[in-house]
């Protein structure tokens, strides 16, 4: 009797430890991967990233390069050639060209090439996403996690400044800033880093918001109690037991938020407001609609840019959704 | 013969504020505990009986100042721990320890079993490095762990597991007092018995004193040396098992002992029925707290907070009915 | 390479689970169901319901879990069943089968039948065939449930009154309003609350055991012919549960319904049961009557739940306990679930899951110990 005491419980040895273990984090991976529209959207964002990063030093032009175009011999000039100083009036700006084999997407209407413009508009786009959602990440996080852990007047302080953020309507303030930029004679290639900074500024809000709540019902959690009782010290409760416990929560906000701040950008820049010329940004491109002519004719100037813009934030969302339903698999539904 | 108490806690309280408008201005007190004293042997167990919202689990709390307790002294292994500061506590922290209610909440999903048992250990430098790792295994190995066990996580464990991955990390301190919060009662009753069997095993080895706190009466009655019944925040009745089992003196005591179900279709109990539910510990009644439900309710008990009375062995009851 | 081998059963098993999931949308969208499919004969007219190898499984991404594996029981008409066992082990399921309140379509009935003999037409029904619309008819009207956690049971914008009215007033469609209100008022006086104006309560007014009053009045309300209890006093307190629990008593004698009660707790189903069902990881291991069961029980199983239950005024050094763990409900293996917990494990118990071997007319269990009964033909 005793012998087959002792081989079920080898039996059971044998099986657990046979079992495959996997870390918490290996199972997001897994459940992850297992998301077909997760992955279709991390190939897309991947695509997205090859093409605005190695496209440039592939692509023969240069972002502000201007063509013009000889019309006697139908020979495309260069803006640094020769012939231009020439007075020849056959010489004329090569804008809205239609797609060739030198020029993949055509021209837009001041003679530049748009897939080159295109690939350095993603990488504003792109950089303008990274920086702001790490902006808006720490602020958010360090403001709400101090909200959540210490509670009371931190807490309270904290939670007006974010009503206050949060009421700052968006739009209008950056016409302003940007009036009041341009009126102080910011040079056109620093513009991007103030909006990033603001944008930044204005949505720590949201995220503070998130990650007090997250905290505030992870302090109540019994193994917070645990770390207390057995007499952990505070910094290493929060490194060792907050920050991994809140982590899925901060990067999940920060796939969602990224599609929604490319979005910004681009809208800001399709005001005008964002990025100017001579730079390239996806939402500037698209602002070549204004002319009735190129959103007749010119399908090929102001598609391209609108498409990368609507399949970037299709891929951070689909990234999104996939990754709040691997960190949670019962939130799906 | 003085007995020697690794816990004394007297006449502890803990109310919580009631906050209500804009300005959170503190309109009344929930009295969850309001008065309770405890001696507790070395190498005994209190346990400590009652229904949901009696206060209990605060007691366990404020006994280890988890939650600061309002008022009250505590005094564990010597040590009085009254009015120390967080950071004063801390090296006080492994001597008394607490094992959790719901082993689901409280192991840290984040990180494997063998750093959830060490953590502390590190954290007060209780073992040497070099014997770290060996000194985690066996603990684990006391608390019926396998120490393959030691790289996973706790999401591939059950209850009982759980539990013992709970009671392991307490144990890993060295500590001369554990509170244990309901430890069996989220548990199914094939593990509930294994793990009640370890700990009685852990104390017998170690000389550990604990407190008991369960809404479950058979499984107190298994495992105390001395049971106090609490109702609405205070103490009923405190006495030994034995006594308190033989001659239950508080009609409340009785009622809830009369009411636990017993696994025999032929016994037929004559069972009191306590009418009513239990009061609100914001508006506790006036008097007797227990009167407004009591079946030999006197007019005396709705003015007259009883006063403890010791009917000689230790055996102390609130009650009116024994003046 | 035990990768690969690991991703091909992963993707045979979606396959496999795909299939299930089409086959039940499929039945699930038939309009109308012809009585032909679910009409049959109960085994013994005096039974309410019979569980016959009923099978339910959850297709999920892992495996398939035979949450219920073989059920086989009746309920015989105005008694009390108890269903035993620890979490996991099925008892739930079964009565979410009844109900067909399973989530599909992970959670679907894979086979067997569950007939239920249907009072007020004189017909037999097999629940797990019926058509929803037959199904809504039911639920409630002639089966009625009681949950665990009434404060989930009980909508909390609607006062007792809306919800107890609405319960009435849908199955007797001809009742007028005056008269719902008055069957309402006579139901909860039935539980136990004779309070003035409790109509016009809202759920998170009364306490604990005053909800879950209201939950048993709603299920009475309509005189059914069986009420589930799923855990009725779990989430109560012992003097509150005791409440309860002579309620359910008196209640019992005075209406003429069944009960099935499913708990976790021997002393409750010792208290209200006149038979009982044990089960474990999803299989009936031993039933019989209340008597058989604990002063007779045979099944290794049930042997160790009782003995690990300390007992008032009974005193042991040491509860017997019983070791190891529930089994992990997929891929379940082929021998005796119990085999790798059990005391009294023999060599017989590595071969094929043991058969439900009669003990007495009433008393049936299902383990080697007992096979060789049944070979020499023994009563016990």
């Amino acid at each position: 009797m005793e012998d087959m005491q002792i081989r079920n419980q080898q039996e059971q040895d044998e099986f657990e430890q046979k079992q495959v273990i996997l870390t918490p984090g290996q199972l997001v991976l897994k459940r992850f991967f297992r998301n077909k529209l997760a992955c279709v959207g991390l190939g897309i964002l991947i695509a997205m990233i090859l093409f605005c990063v190695v496209g440039p030093f592939i692509s023969p032009y240069g972002e502000a390069e201007i063509f013009y175009i000889n019309t006697e011999t139908g020979e495309e000039l260069h803006m640094d050639s020769e012939e231009l100083g020439s007075g020849n009036s056959a010489i004329i700006l090569n804008g809205k060209a239609p797609i060739s084999k030198s020029h993949w997407l055509g021209t837009d209407a001041e003679g530049r090439d748009v897939l080159t413009r295109l690939m350095y508009g993603g990488r504003v786009s792109l950089s303008v996403g990274v920086v702001v959602v790490v902006i808006e990440l720490f602020l958010g996080v360090l403001l709400g996690g101090l909200a959540g852990y210490y509670g009371g007047k931190v807490d309270m302080i904290i939670m007006r400044l974010v009503e206050i953020f949060n009421c700052i309507p968006f739009i209008p303030l950056m016409l302003i800033i940007s009036a009041v930029m341009f009126a102080s004679g910011v040079k056109p290639e620093h513009k991007i880093f103030y909006i990033m900074g603001v944008m930044g500024i204005l949505y720590w809000a949201g995220v503070a918001r998130m990650v007090r709540g997250q905290i505030l019902s992870l302090r109540e959690l019994e193994y917070m109690q645990a770390a207390e009782a057995t007499g952990i010290r505070t910094s290493k409760k929060i490194l060792k037991h907050l920050v991994p416990n809140v982590m899925p929560i901060i990067i999940l906000i920060a796939t969602m938020d990224m599609g929604g701040v490319i979005l910004s950008e681009s809208t800001l820049s399709f005001l005008g407001v964002g990025i100017a010329f001579p730079y390239a940004s996806w939402g500037n491109m698209v602002n070549a609609v204004n002319q009735s002519v190129i959103l007749n004719n010119y399908i090929n100037i102001w598609l391209p840019p609108g498409i990368c813009i609507l399949l970037t934030v299709l891929a951070w969302n689909f990234i999104g959704d996939g990754m709040r339903d691997a960190f949670d698999p019962k939130m799906k539904r | 013969m003085a007995k020697e108490y690794v816990v004394e806690v007297k006449d502890l309280k803990k109310y919580f504020p009631i906050k209500s408008g804009i300005l959170q201005r503190t309109v009344g007190h929930v009295r969850a505990v309001d008065g309770v004293s405890i001696n507790i042997e070395k190498g005994q167990t209190f346990g400590l009986v009652g229904e949901s919202g009696c206060g209990k689990t605060t007691v366990g709390r404020s006994i280890l100042h988890l939650t600061p307790p309002t008022s009250g002294e505590v005094k564990i292994s010597g040590n009085n721990i009254n009015g120390l500061k967080k950071k004063e506590l801390r090296p006080l922290r492994p001597k008394m320890q607490m094992i959790f209610q719901d082993p689901f909440s409280s192991l840290d999903p984040r990180m494997p079993v063998g750093e959830i048992i060490g953590e502390a250990v590190k954290e007060h430098n209780l073992v040497p490095k070099s014997e770290y790792r060996d000194y985690i295994l066996k603990v684990m190995k006391d608390c019926g762990l396998r120490p393959y066990y030691i790289d996973r996580y706790p999401h591939e464990f059950s209850g009982g597991q759980r539990q013992r991955i709970c009671i392991a990390r307490a144990l890993a301190l060295n500590p001369d007092f554990i509170v244990c919060d309901e430890p069996v009662s989220a548990l199914d009753v094939s593990i509930q018995a294994q793990i009640i069997n370890l700990m009685k095993d852990l104390q017998a080895e170690r000389k550990l004193t604990y407190l008991f706190i369960s809404h479950d009466l058979s499984v107190v009655e298994h495992i105390s040396d001395v049971i106090g019944v609490m109702y609405l925040g205070t103490m009923m009745e405190t006495g030994s098992r034995e006594e308190i089992f033989r001659e239950p003196l508080h009609p409340y005591t009785r009622a809830l002992f009369s009411a636990v179900p017993i696994a025999d279709p032929d016994v037929k109990m004559n069972r009191i029925i306590l009418q009513g539910d239990i009061p609100s510990p914001a508006k506790p009644p006036e008097g007797c707290k227990f009167h407004t439900r009591c079946a030999q309710c006197m007019e005396r008990c709705k003015k007259e907070i009883p006063v403890p009375k010791d009917m000689g062995n230790g055996h102390v009851v609130s009650c009116h009915l024994y003046d | 390479m035990a990768d690969k081998a690991q991703k091909k059963e992963l993707k045979a098993i979606k396959k496999f689970n795909a299939a299930r999931y089409r086959e039940y949308n499929k039945t699930m969208k038939r309009k109308k169901v012809p009585e032909s499919i679910y009409l049959t004969t109960m085994k013994n007219p005096d039974n309410i319901i019979e569980f016959d190898d009923l099978k339910t499984y959850f297709y999920t991404d892992v495996g398939t879990v035979k949450a219920v594996d073989g059920v086989t029981f009746d309920i015989p008409k105005g008694k009390t069943i108890g269903v035993v066992g620890e979490s996991g082990c099925g008892k739930s399921v079964t009565s979410l089968s009844v109900m067909r309140l399973l989530q599909g379509p992970q959670g679907q009935i894979a086979g067997g039948q569950i007939r239920f003999n249907q009072q007020s037409t004189g017909r037999v029904l097999d629940l797990t065939k019926a058509g929803i619309k037959e199904m809504e008819k039911i639920r409630g009207n002639e089966i009625s449930m009681i949950f665990q956690e009434p404060m989930t049971t009980l909508n909390p914008v609607f006062t007792i009154g809306d919800q107890l009215c609405e319960c009435i007033s849908l199955h007797n469609p001809e009742m007028g309003k005056k008269a719902v209100e008055e069957r309402a008022l006579e139901t909860l006086k039935m539980v136990g609350i004779v309070r003035e104006g409790i109509l016009k309560n809202y759920p998170h007014e009364l306490s604990g055991g005053m909800r879950q009053r209201v939950v048993i009045a709603m299920a009475l309300s309509c005189d059914p012919q069986l009420i589930i209890a799923d855990e009725p006093t779990t989430a109560l307190d012992v003097t509150i549960q005791a409440q309860i629990l002579d309620l359910l008593r008196d209640l019992k004698d005075k209406i003429n319904a069944s009960i099935m009660l499913i708990t976790h707790d021997l002393g409750v189903v010792a208290e209200m049961a006149d038979y009982v069902v044990v089960m474990y990881a999803g299989r009936i291991v031993e039933q019989g009557t209340a008597d058989d069961i604990f002063h007779r029980p045979s099944h290794p199983y049930t042997i160790g739940l009782m003995k690990s239950r300390p007992m008032l005024n009974t005193r042991v050094d040491r509860l017997y306990s019983i070791p190891g763990n529930v089994p992990n409900p997929i891929n379940l293996p082929e021998h005796c679930y119990f085999k790798n917990r059990c005391e009294s494990c023999m060599e017989a118990c590595s071969g094929k899951y043991p058969e439900l071997v009669s003990l007495s007319d009433t008393h049936k269990v299902s383990c080697y110990l007992h096979q060789n009964k049944k070979a020499t033909g023994g009563e016990a």
